[in-house]
């Protein structure tokens, strides 16, 4: 088996591939490869045809390909080496990658490696719904691959499960293609994704929303012909005698997006149960020295734009990592989640490289007031868990960050 | 004679706020008030939304190409939303050739909207 000797390995590359590629890149690491396990870049953005994109990093309103283009031409331009059709199928702590393609195994061999691997669909059988198993049940994505890539529309009457933004956006795209979307049901009492899809996604077509309801049966033997939805109580559990059939031919699930990391623990990394994904240091480095990770497979966003700034950093410093540059000092400072906070990435901070934290709280909140430790406080008119909150700490105010702490706490409380 | 008033409630998407907006206007469409906004964006968005409700419209077409089926494409402006489902009509009838380059015309002034659909992705053959 040939090995290959390199700077900086990107597995995965999707826009946190490409962003931490061209970063590593112009921070001066010469060999940077990236591996992707599809015939071409980009992700899942080629299948997002919708707008919506860019609006934070370029401040422009583009579509998933736009996106994805701009990006795929700059990493041609920088001469990154790119490896399509390849599958990483093992990594370990040392950086050694074994590669499957069309020309074999091969393993390469990584100063440091940056984690770009996404994330993925969580699927019915995770929700377990009970009933039959007919033709006609497709996560979100899925559907959207059909439609937007394939060509296919998977059917004329449609329920989804889950108010994820795929989930909404499948509600358009699916109506626009002549399909009628019976009902979009949400277990929560409010929408998983953002309030600009529930608008024109939902709303802008008059789709039935049904909150605080879930789907309690599927039924049909070969192909889904209806489903049953129920209200539920405050413990998520359906109400008996609330139960109304949806006749139908498809369901589509939207349920949650899981990082995926099934190689990053055969390199040892730790994850945060919370997350799904990799502890990491305000580098986006995880635990494992020179291995670093950005984008949804450290936590799932909202928004594109902050998967490419966040895998910026991890590709940054993948560079600096590969060309043995002296790091920053080992201080590290643990942020820990409070009240009404779910979790913070990174996990750890130190006091000389400004940091952006983002963060989800765990329920919806008017008129608050997230508190960073002594060093920061903002006041926000709303929060939402699915609206990711962003802050910046700059070095002045990290420079107020008391010698011996070792750990700062971050809440989010309501107004008195 | 007593003035008609109508009210409409729209919901602004400037923040997770989400401000269930009322727009209330007369029988000549003259806006009287807008009501339930916490902030001046809200005022701006419920108002531009009443007078031109329009939305970019994105979506797919079919290709006469071997590397893909479908080529994405997308409005160059905003298109009333009333008629959305027209321009999805007009656009089913339409098997592009390779090759396409990224934001290309693809049709001018669809369905009579003065709007053009583009393309954003290319096609080789």
């Amino acid at each position: 088996m040939m090995t290959q000797m390199i700077d900086v390995a990107v597995i995965g590359a999707g826009p946190a591939g490409l962003a931490a590629a061209i970063k590593a890149k112009e921070a001066g690491a010469e060999k940077v490869t990236i591996m992707e396990r599809a015939e071409q870049l980009g992700g899942l953005l080629h299948q997002c045809i919708h707008n919506g994109f860019g609006l934070v990093y370029f401040n422009e309103d583009l579509t998933g390909p736009e996106y994805a283009r701009r990006f795929i031409e700059k990493a041609m331009d920088l001469n990154i080496d790119i490896q399509l059709e390849s599958m990483v199928l093992d990594l370990t702590a040392a950086k050694r990658i074994t590669v499957s393609s069309r020309k074999g195994l091969r393993t390469l061999h990584a100063k440091a490696a940056v984690l770009t691997m996404g994330c993925r669909e969580r699927t019915r059988q995770q929700i377990m719904i009970p009933g039959t198993r007919p033709a006609g049940i497709f996560t979100a994505g899925t559907a959207q691959r059909y439609v937007n890539v394939e060509g296919y529309v998977p059917g004329k009457k449609i329920v989804i499960l889950g108010s994820g933004d795929v989930g909404m956006i499948m509600a358009r795209r699916l109506t626009l293609e002549g399909a009628k979307v019976e009902a979009v049901v949400e277990i929560l009492p409010y929408i998983g994704g953002l309030i600009r899809n529930e608008v024109q996604c939902i709303h802008d077509f008059s789709i039935p929303l049904f909150l605080e309801h879930t789907v309690t049966d599927i039924i049909g033997l070969r192909r889904v012909e209806a489903v049953t939805i129920a209200k539920v109580d405050k413990n998520q559990e359906p109400i008996a005698g609330t139960e109304r059939t949806i006749e139908c031919d498809t369901l589509l699930t939207s349920v949650g997006l899981i990082p995926e990391n099934e190689l990053s623990l055969k390199a040892g990394i730790e994850l945060d149960p919370i997350t799904g994904g990799p502890f990491v240091s305000d580098r986006m480095e995880t635990n494992i020295p020179g291995i670093f990770a950005g984008g949804n497979v450290v936590h799932v966003n909202d928004l594109v734009d902050n998967v490419t700034l966040e895998s910026e950093v991890a590709g940054a410093f993948a560079a600096d990592y590969a060309m043995e540059k002296a790091p920053l000092s080992k201080r590290r400072i643990s942020l820990r989640s409070g009240e009404n906070i779910r979790y913070i990435v990174p996990h750890t901070i130190g006091t000389e490289k400004e940091v952006t934290l983002s963060m989800r709280v765990r329920e919806p909140g008017e008129k608050v007031r997230l508190r960073i430790g002594d060093i920061l406080t903002k006041s926000l008119r709303v929060v939402k868990p699915s609206e990711m909150l962003k802050v910046n700490l700059n070095l002045e105010q990290l420079s107020k960050i008391e010698e011996r702490t070792d750990e700062i706490e971050v809440t989010c409380e309501k107004r008195g | 004679m007593k003035r008609m008033v109508k009210e409409t409630e729209l919901i602004c998407i400037m923040c997770p706020l989400a401000c269930h907006v009322v727009v209330t206007v007369d029988d000549t469409g003259n806006i009287l008030d807008v009501a339930n906004h916490q902030c001046k964006e809200g005022r701006e968005y419920a108002v531009a939304e009443y007078r031109f409700p329009a939305r970019v419209l994105t979506t797919v077409i079919l290709t006469a190409a071997a590397s893909r089926h479908l080529l994405p494409v997308r409005s160059n402006k905003p298109i009333p939303k009333t008629r959305l489902m027209e321009v999805m009509h007009s656009l089913s009838k339409i098997r592009i050739k390779p090759p396409v380059k990224m934001a290309q015309v693809i049709v001018s002034n669809i369905a009579g909207t003065g709007v053009d659909m583009i393309s954003t992705d290319e096609l080789v053959k």
